[in-house]
């Protein structure tokens, strides 16, 4: 054989070894140039996922910076009945772990197709525990969940979360500020089983939650809550609420309502008429208008006057001639009316406006009223006497306070305010909520004599019960009967009982409304209201380390009279 | 061995390199990405675990579980008359003794 030859044969068997591998160089050309795209794109889908996450809420915080709701990660468990090895033993250990009685749990496996929910909301710890059991079939998707660290302290105004969503109070409507970001990441998953993760990256992060701090004070809302669930129980009442509010800046310091309701806003939905805490209001106006000053007097027709044919206008206590200090002091609603028409219905309704009744506070809570003022024109000699001692009209809880602290800070109606600021996660300020005046209503000259005169109803009057040793207190005790919303009448076994007042007197940093909706063991404010005030008054003096301002030796004397309004 | 051969030889070394360190880089990589995605998880668990611990810190100063604690060591709310707060002087210095600086 030839060289030649061999050189041949051997160049025939390797052209015959490499003619396998033409079409599969072919084959592979056709898969990687040709149909690249349709296949990078069908292998991406098996191994690449794109997966979206909800992020935690934001915060919110006491204006103290202590925490009030947080959003954590939570656990529901859940059984995929086909992939169970062992449905029995499984059962048995898993109802073990979470303290879940085994038969129930065996009686939601049998009515279940193939996702059997076991329990939610687990926390780390149980979590763990499941998860070292490394059970097939048994699933575990983490979710936040909202929780609040002190309790049930505030969550009439927090409200409710659901889905990730605010549904009631200042979740939802800060729902935008407070909404956890949708982050996107693409997944790459190896091919084992289990399909573990070999790489993802961020698509998009969202938009970054950010904080929310209240006005409010925890240890404030605390006690409020405290005080008004006792007094509430104590006299058998429908509703309670104590309104705590600073009144040189218009923060509210404490928002608490008795029966606790996270899906309303009592104090700024509920309207009632003020009754005798309204006084104020009308005699801040007829001193302001010079229609009434310290020395007049006002005959109060031992105790009824009858203001037409059909009106006849009454007193708890028949009184004599009273001075103007009296009539707010010893509560008479004859008297009252007789400053209200001096003052004439125009002023009186200017100052009502004046003073933010009939108007939104402009805290925005959706269910917000904004009280009842019927038109300037249908107001009659009538309707102005009986608006005089807060009847015929209606008013928010927040309307009302708000009132008083425009008295107690020398005539300026503030912007009520319930967020402070908004804050980042990190702390850096992104919304301040600068304090806003909305209008001068009275004088300070006038607003002195208001004070001193609020001052004399608690040492002298009907809200001795308000009264702390040592200390300067001014307000005023309310009553007033319910109206049957189906008659339009009012019925004269209900009322609501309230106390509105402030302190330290002379420069108040504290202004607290107390209302007791339909008591039943007691019926006036003075009764009812004025020591809750005076509890909630006590506390907050202790916890703020305010100091007396009177000697030791003055602080016990507190005067006796009727508290019967 | 001629020059053309040892040409040939290390072309065919060093695209064998080539590959190698290519397929290398691509095995770190994986591994790397399962090392990251562990780490991952386990801050997760970490910043998990030390907000569960924040939320006992919070909820064990909730005001109403620091009252609960109080009444059962039989304290009470002090009522204001019974306080004396004392007016800090102008001329009251303080301590500059080792247990003042510590504290």
């Amino acid at each position: 054989m030839t060289a030649k030859t061999v050189r041949t044969r051997i160049q025939a068997c390797l052209f015959l070894a490499a003619l396998p591998a033409v079409p599969i160089a072919l084959r592979l050309f056709y898969l990687q140039t040709i149909r690249h795209e349709n296949l990078s794109e069908t292998a991406s889908k098996e191994f690449n996922r794109t997966v979206s996450e909800v992020g935690p809420r934001g915060r919110i915080f006491d204006a103290a910076g202590s925490l009030l709701a947080e959003s954590i990660v939570t656990w529901d468990c859940a059984l995929l009945k086909k992939e169970l090895r062992d449905p029995a033993r499984d059962i048995e250990t898993l109802s073990s772990v979470l303290n879940l009685p085994g038969k129930e749990l065996q009686a939601r496996y049998r009515k279940g197709r193939n996702f059997v929910p076991v329990k939610k909301t687990l926390d780390q710890a149980t979590a763990e525990k499941v998860k070292a059991l490394k059970l097939a079939g048994v699933r575990l998707d983490a979710r936040q969940n909202r929780y609040y660290p002190s309790g049930n302290l505030a969550r009439n105004i927090l409200g409710l979360v659901g889905n990730g969503r605010g549904l009631t109070g200042v979740e939802l409507l800060y729902d935008k500020v407070l909404s956890g970001n949708v982050s996107r990441r693409e997944i790459i998953r190896d091919g084992s089983k289990d399909g573990k993760i070999i790489f993802q990256s961020k698509m998009d992060d969202g938009r970054t939650p950010l904080d929310l701090h209240l006005t409010i004070d925890k240890n404030i809302q605390f006690f409020a809550q405290e005080v008004i669930k006792k007094y509430a129980q104590k006299n058998r009442s429908d509703l309670a609420m104590a309104l705590v509010q600073d009144p040189e800046t218009g923060r509210i310091l404490a928002l608490a309502t008795y029966p606790e309701d996270p899906v309303k806003i009592e104090p700024v939905e509920w309207v009632y008429e003020p009754g005798s805490t309204f006084k104020a209001v009308t005699l801040a106006a007829a001193l302001e208008k010079g229609t009434a000053g310290v020395t007049d007097s006002f005959f109060c027709e031992k105790g009824a006057w009858a203001l037409n044919s059909r009106v006849t206008l009454h007193d708890h206590e028949p009184e004599g001639t009273l001075s103007l200090s009296g009539v707010i002091e010893r509560s008479s609603n004859i008297g009252a009316a007789k400053i209200g028409l001096k003052l004439g219905v125009e002023n009186f309704y200017l100052y009502v406006k004046s003073f933010g009744f009939g108007t939104k506070t402009g805290l925005g809570f959706p269910g917000e009223s904004s009280g009842i003022l019927r038109p300037i024109g249908k107001y009659r000699a009538v309707d102005l006497a009986v608006g005089s001692y807060g009847h015929g009209l209606a008013a928010t809880p927040i309307q009302v306070l708000n009132a008083y602290s425009a008295v107690a800070n020398g005539g300026r109606l503030m912007e009520t305010r319930l967020v402070d600021k908004i804050t980042t996660v990190e702390g850096k300020p992104v919304f301040a909520n600068e304090l806003s005046v909305v209008r001068r209503v009275i004088s300070a000259g006038t607003d002195g004599i208001v004070k001193e005169i609020l001052k004399n109803a608690v040492e002298r009057g009907t809200g001795k019960n308000a009264a702390v040793p040592g200390y300067a207190i001014a307000g005023k005790t309310g009553t007033s009967k319910k109206i049957d919303p189906g008659t339009g009448k009012y019925i004269t076994d209900k009322n609501v009982a309230s106390f509105c007042g402030f302190f330290p007197a002379d420069r108040p940093r504290y202004a607290i409304l107390v209302i007791l909706d339909n008591p039943k063991v007691l019926h006036y404010g003075g009764e009812t209201a004025a020591p809750a005030f005076q509890e909630i008054a006590k506390k907050i003096i202790t916890l703020k380390g305010l100091k007396p301002e009177k000697s030791l030796l003055e602080r016990k004397t507190v005067a006796s009279g009727p508290v019967t309004d | 061995m001629t020059k053309t051969r040892a040409l040939k030889y290390a072309t065919l070394l060093s695209t064998g390199a080539v590959f190698f360190v290519f397929a290398w880089g691509n095995v770190q990589a994986t591994r790397l990405g399962y090392n990251i995605e562990e780490l991952r998880k386990e801050i997760k668990v970490l910043e998990t675990g030390n907000k569960y611990l924040k939320k006992e810190i919070q909820l064990s100063m909730s005001p109403e579980r620091l009252q609960a604690e109080a009444v059962k060591l039989g304290l009470v709310y002090p009522e204001p008359d019974t306080i004396v707060l004392l007016e800090e002087k102008a001329t009251d210095k303080p301590a500059k003794g080792w247990l003042a600086r510590l504290f």
